[in-house]
């Protein structure tokens, strides 16, 4: 199977399995949440903007929260067969873009 | 989820009418803030998608160099000046007055930059402000050197992901020893858009 790079665009995230690459590119002031298992070599990658969706009404994208990115990638993660628990997890991004706020 | 903004003729004829007097009033700023004669191109219009704001810019990792300044006041929003790196080292060297010869933008050039695009932008918001009569104030001016990616990816979260889509209003600024493109995006909130344009269609 050959290796496919797939872009994760902001508020996106994507799920897949070894060989193809998943990127997030300029991540920003926002944060790459990735997921992987090594045993199932499943793997997620969430580039997502705020950090909770609670008290926002419509929520029609996962992938713009935290907390609805990572369940949405967990799902979507065992699906393809991987353990939560075998999975190792990192983030990236969140930096400081302009120089106030 | 993303609505169609379907703009009438008129309305597109009226913020192509204030882009170029904008663009004509940030020409006549710069060229008597660095003593030299200015032209402008005919500015380039269009509506765009936030999301899709870094491929007009150039791509997602393009180094460009951003200011950005909130408005505040009737209409709630934000303006975006974007400059190319080329288009930053020529207003740079037009700001010192002699060629620029280091390849770095230095604390100091990004402040020149950071107040310069203050200015333009302030052209612009004034052409809008007297277009619409609508009262609107700028906010101090942030500034970034960085992949158009991030600085869209900041400023989208900065609004709280309320806006969608983004004037764009693309002018060159033709001067003897080179030319420069500015892109400015004006991010109206969705209400914002719609009062700006009732009030141009009315005219």
């Amino acid at each position: 199977m050959t290796s496919k790079v797939i872009g994760v665009k902001f508020a996106d995230l994507r799920v897949s399995v070894s060989p193809h690459i998943l990127v997030s590119r300029a991540l920003g002031s926002c944060v790459a949440i990735m997921l992987y298992d090594p045993q199932t070599k499943v793997g997620g990658l969430a580039h997502i903007m705020l950090p909770s969706s609670s008290g926002v009404r419509n929520c029609d994208n996962p992938g713009k929260f935290a907390d609805t990115a990572l369940q949405a990638m967990l799902d979507e993660m065992r699906k393809r067969g991987a353990k939560k628990t075998n999975c190792g997890k990192d983030c990236r991004g969140s930096s400081h873009v302009f120089n106030i706020w | 989820m993303e609505k169609e903004i379907k703009l009438t003729e008129l309305q597109v004829d009226a913020l192509r009418e204030i882009g170029t007097i904008g663009a004509g009033n940030a020409a006549t700023a710069l060229s008597q803030l660095v003593d030299k004669k200015i032209l402008i191109s005919v500015p380039r219009l269009d509506i765009v998608p936030i999301r899709k704001v870094p491929e007009v810019i150039g791509g997602l990792e393009t180094l460009v160099a951003a200011i950005y300044i909130q408005i505040l006041g009737d209409v709630a929003g934000s303006m975006l000046y974007i400059l190319s790196k080329e288009g930053a080292s020529l207003m740079v060297s037009l700001l010192r007055g002699r060629a620029g010869t280091s390849r770095v933008l230095t604390e100091t050039d990004r402040e020149m930059l950071k107040q310069a695009g203050a200015i333009l932008i302030a052209s612009y918001l004034n052409a809008l402000t007297r277009f619409t009569g609508l009262a609107m104030l700028p906010s101090p001016a942030a500034f970034a050197f960085d992949m158009a990616g991030a600085i869209v990816d900041s400023i989208v979260i900065k609004l709280g992901l309320k806006a969608e889509k983004a004037v764009l209003i693309e002018t060159d600024f033709i001067e003897t020893s080179g030319r420069a493109r500015g892109q400015l995006f004006f991010i109206p909130d969705p209400k914002s858009l719609g009062v700006i344009l009732g009030k141009i269609g009315v005219k």
